[in-house]
């Protein structure tokens, strides 16, 4: 019996090995495709939701999403709507834009920012509100994730938070 | 990709992660090795229950208030990759978080006490990889006869406390033990080795280290080997 739990305890040890070398190649693929399977999705807070509404504009498209309700009591993440501006490479120097948040066909905001086409330049965004439904936002950056702009990729995202 | 990679590490290295992939971890084992000598040697044994009680407080308020309260609030290494500017109160307090554990748990107390103080007084990820550690084929045990009467070296270079008396006196080290070899490497009496489960006790321990030695440095390199080659191609771009 010993011999057996040896014989046994140096194989597993020499499979760790091989199982060092091309874990990493293949577990990755495998951990992702079987997480895909499972109900486990990617919260709506770092995704932003589920596109609403797409705005077709002079070269470019405003895609206004669902709003992210806040997803517990206590939770410091205040509901929000939010609202991408692509591509950056087509969008007019500043952004002034009345934006409809819930579809109910009037606008609930005017969003303000300027689109510079340097990656590294800093946005700031100014929200001000025309319905009681958005928080006014003045010159903020990347404050919290119900309250930002940020270039991502060939997109400006802007979320207003919610009242 | 990290979690895959981390379940696979720990499940067949135990919490050898923090040994061998951990970069937060090397930043603690680089500032615990300046000092010849540790200026602050008592350290009560009771702070190797800290990860376990930050673990279930950030479980309990990351379940309450819906967001990784860790990342936001308690992670020192956010001094070092990326902090919210500071443009309110809250993101001051944070700022301020960040800096005050990161200078205290990564530079300044493993430079006094030559431990590595974050990873075994704080770090709520260790303490949850302490469940997991009983997964793996390897670890370290004690032979109670070779080591007599006992010098302490091996409780004394652990830098995680990970040994003490009653770890000595059971024959293996404690389920903080991230495998790193300290006690093996400095035991005059070769009594802590390198141990296979279901194999006899220091009986060949040799083969057992070159074993376990060589699947932690493999998974290292395919796991930080394009890590490493991105951040030198990058230095060396800043130089050329």
């Amino acid at each position: 019996m010993k011999r057996l739990t040896a014989i046994l305890g140096y194989a597993v040890a020499a499979l760790t090995i091989a199982v060092a070398v091309v874990g990493p190649l293949f577990w990755f693929g495998v951990f992702s495709r079987a997480a895909a399977k499972t109900s486990l999705r990617i919260d709506p807070v770092y995704t932003g939701g589920e596109p609403a509404r797409i705005i077709a504009r002079d070269g470019y498209q405003i895609v206004v999403y669902k709003p992210v309700l806040k997803r517990a009591p206590l939770s410091p993440t205040a509901s929000f709507v939010q609202i991408v501006w692509k591509p950056v490479s087509a969008l007019p120097a500043a952004i002034s834009e009345p934006i409809d948040l819930d579809g109910d066909g009037r606008p609930d905001c005017v969003v303000s920012f300027q689109a510079s086409r340097d990656p590294h330049a800093k946005l700031r965004v100014t929200v001000k509100p025309l319905t009681t439904l958005a928080q006014p936002m003045n010159e903020v950056g990347k404050d919290s994730f119900s309250s930002l702009i940020a270039r991502v990729n060939d997109a400006i995202v802007v979320r207003v938070p919610l009242r | 990709m990290m979690v895959a990679l981390w379940l696979l590490a720990t499940v067949i290295l135990g919490k050898a992660w923090c040994s061998y992939g951990c970069f937060f971890g090397g930043l603690d084992e680089g500032f615990s090795s300046i000092a010849k000598k540790a200026r602050l040697r008592k350290i009560n044994p009771k702070w190797r229950l800290a990860p376990w009680a930050i673990l279930v407080a950030i479980v309990l308020l990351s379940a309450a208030m819906y967001e990784p309260t860790y990342c936001m609030w308690l992670c020192p290494f956010k001094a070092v990759t990326e902090f919210p500017q500071v443009r309110s109160t809250q993101t001051a307090l944070q700022f301020g978080i960040f800096i005050a554990l990161f200078l205290g748990l990564v530079v300044v107390l493993p430079f006094l006490t030559k431990r590595r103080t974050q990873c075994a007084f704080f770090c709520p990820f260790g303490a949850f990889q302490s469940i997991f550690s009983r997964t793996s084929i390897f670890d370290i045990r004690i032979d109670k006869e070779k080591c007599g009467a006992g010098c302490l070296l091996c409780q004394n270079n652990c830098p995680t406390l990970a040994i003490d008396q009653d770890a000595i006196r059971a024959g293996k080290p404690l389920s903080s033990c991230m495998r790193c070899g300290a006690c093996v490497d400095v035991c005059r009496k070769d009594a802590a080795v390198w141990h296979i489960k279901g194999t006899p006790v220091g009986v060949e321990p040799e083969r057992a280290r070159l074993l376990y030695l060589h699947a932690a440095w493999i998974f290292a390199s395919m796991f930080g080997g394009s890590i490493i080659a991105n951040s030198l191609q990058k230095l060396i771009g800043l130089v050329v």
